[in-house]
């Protein structure tokens, strides 16, 4: 069970993801392993980042901060969803996505500056 | 040449990866005279590249007993499944031991350390956050 602890943003803020991972097994998880981040909306990758894990042994946890990126006004007004894949030698360990975690705020915001019959 | 006489009494334990592992090695003087100080002990488990020396900084007097203590601090991920050989060598003194000298007696226990095999891991991605 994974918990999205969600934000909103605004176009030209970065992107920044923290993740934890726990290793409940009984082995432990070799450093090099990766974490493949995805910022997807529907099935479209926006956004893409490799995180690259220390090892993790038996009963332990990681946790890991990275700047994805900044968010750019294609995405204003969006809700997108961030995917971790976690690989080992190329197998898939784990694959969590958080739904709806980033908001970003919509780009346009007309006032009206004044109203006049002319 | 002094006359000592390694009689092995090897007494094996199971372990797993990363345990703390404590050998006790325990010489005891089964002649009727000392065993004179600075007889060089070399321990090892030569298919672990661990090893460790011992130099006897006192007599051992007749019946008497000296343990010795060789500690691994965590079983390497290299050793599991596998059964470690033991190996012990006594060499009359260190000079005897740096100078690739004859030793005075050489002893094994085959199989004293018996790794358990490596579990799976089983990683969770349990929190994700936007900061």
């Amino acid at each position: 069970m994974t918990t999205c602890d969600g934000q909103n943003k605004s176009v030209g803020e970065s992107l920044v993801l923290r993740i934890t991972i726990n290793n409940t097994g009984t082995g432990a998880v070799p450093s090099g392993s990766k974490c493949h981040i995805e910022v997807l909306s529907g099935s479209s990758i926006l956004m893409r980042a490799i995180a690259t894990l220390p090892e993790i042994p038996a009963g332990g946890g990681t946790q890991f901060a990275g700047n994805i990126g900044t968010i750019t006004g294609e995405v204003a007004g969006l809700s997108l969803d961030v995917r971790c894949v976690l690989t080992v030698d190329g197998d898939i360990l784990a694959d969590e996505t958080c739904y709806g975690i980033l908001s970003v705020s919509s780009a346009m915001n007309p006032e009206f500056q004044s109203i006049e019959v002319l | 040449m002094i006359p000592i006489a390694l009689d092995l009494s090897c007494v094996g334990a199971t372990k797993n990866v990363g345990d703390y592992v404590k050998i006790r090695i325990t010489i005891t003087n089964q002649t009727s005279s000392n065993i004179p100080e600075g007889i060089f002990v070399f321990m090892n488990f030569p298919e672990g590249g661990v090893w460790a020396t011992y130099e006897l900084p006192y007599p051992i007097l007749p019946g008497a007993d000296v343990p010795i203590h060789m500690i691994i601090e965590s079983v390497p991920t290299e050793w599991a499944g596998k059964s470690m050989k033991f190996n012990v060598v006594v060499y009359e003194n260190n000079e005897t031991y740096e100078n690739d000298g004859a030793p005075i007696v050489t002893g094994s226990c085959p199989n004293l350390l018996t790794i358990g095999d490596v579990g799976e891991p089983v990683p969770e991605i349990t929190k994700m956050e936007v900061i």
